[in-house]
């Protein structure tokens, strides 16, 4: 059998893997982005609201009857403004506020809410009002 | 042969795997990162650079699950084949020396030899230490790019997890999951395979010139050392 030489430790991986996770400022990041959107919602500013969506998230908020996404996006009551719980992995988020979970993309260089109105399911993934 | 030309005969099994390491290692991250922006093409993410897939947790698990594995068969094999033998096959050595064997025949103590390394001489707690280092390195790697299949696993998880408007888990969560397992065992599986592969066709297949095989003309059941 050859006898394969380690060049490499495994301990060279973890700073690897640790370079992956979320730093303070990128949480404070995320936070900020989340907060922006849900104090446009509470002001009934459905533009402003749409303006922090991503792509694929203002056109899933206009839908089939292709309503304009600022006067779809109010139909999400956000439940508060307390932040109970960030989690950042990469450039994909997820911000507990209040009761709502709101999940977030980094697209260039700008945290993006790409899933809003999310209610949890028994199994799989969050059933949401407004996702890319 | 003098200087670097003698330095590299010397040492060409050596330098030759890290040199086939190094280009597979270049070769997965260049096909990694194509289908890694493939992934964030489908799910609205962003495309990352070479640089930034090298230091990416999903480019770290899957060095590490490979890396762990390799770690772990031979690991296994340096203590297995103290304690269990292959009648017939190169890789083993005979019955009659099942065990640890003893100090006489591990030239340990007053039994070593002149070129003998200064742990084997000094013989008690450090003879015992030496006499246990490969395995115990090999273990300790293993262990070590486990973990870090872990960690970078667990976040390369999560990130999918959140791009599919999931919860994330907890460390102990994803060591848990079927994602973590599956990508253990399936390694482990092919590790286990080609030990007992290379136990077996070593007692009926030769290759001629290589110190892994028997001579060509050493009989099928001829154990080890004794062919």
């Amino acid at each position: 059998m050859t006898r394969r030489i380690a060049a490499l430790s495994a301990c060279c991986v973890v700073p690897l893997a640790l370079a992956s996770c979320a730093s303070s400022p990128k949480r404070d990041a995320v936070t900020g982005a989340a907060s922006d959107f849900v104090t446009a919602l509470a002001g009934g500013d459905g533009g402003g609201a749409c303006a922090l969506l991503t792509e694929q998230a203002r056109a899933s908020a206009s839908g089939a009857t292709n309503t304009p996404c600022a006067q779809a996006i109010v139909s999400i009551k956000p439940s508060g403004r307390t932040v109970s719980g960030v989690q950042v992995w990469g450039d994909a988020a997820q911000v507990r506020m209040g009761t709502d979970v709101l999940f977030l993309r980094l697209i260039d260089g700008r945290w993006l809410i790409s899933a809003a109105g999310c209610k949890p399911q028994p199994k799989g993934p969050y059933d949401c009002t407004v996702e890319s | 042969m003098k200087g670097p030309g003698r330095f590299v005969k010397e040492n060409a099994l050596t330098l030759a795997f890290l040199v086939l390491l190094l280009g597979a290692l270049i070769g997965q991250s260049i096909t990694g990162v194509a289908e890694f922006n493939a992934q964030q093409l489908s799910s609205g993410g962003q495309q990352i650079s070479w640089a930034g897939y090298l230091i990416s947790s999903s480019f770290a698990v899957d060095v590490a699950e490979n890396w762990q594995s390799e770690y772990l068969q031979f690991t296994l094999y340096i203590f297995a084949t103290v304690w269990l033998v292959q009648r017939g096959s190169s890789e083993s050595k005979k019955a009659d020396e099942i065990g640890t064997q003893s100090d006489e025949q591990q030239k340990i103590g007053p039994h070593a030899e002149p070129t003998s390394p200064a742990w084997a001489k000094a013989g008690g707690w450090r003879a015992a230490v030496y006499g246990r280092s490969l395995g115990a390195v090999m273990a300790l790697f293993f262990i070590g790019s486990w973990l870090a299949q872990s960690i970078a696993g667990r976040a390369a998880y999560n990130h999918d997890q959140l791009t599919q408007n999931e919860d994330p888990v907890s460390w102990a969560g994803y060591v848990g999951s079927s994602e973590f397992w599956n990508r253990t065992l399936q390694n482990w599986q092919s590790e286990f395979l080609a030990v007992a592969s290379m136990a077996a066709f070593a007692i009926y297949l030769r290759q001629r010139g290589s110190p892994e095989s028997k001579p060509v003309g050493a009989p099928h059941d001829a154990t080890g050392e004794e062919s």
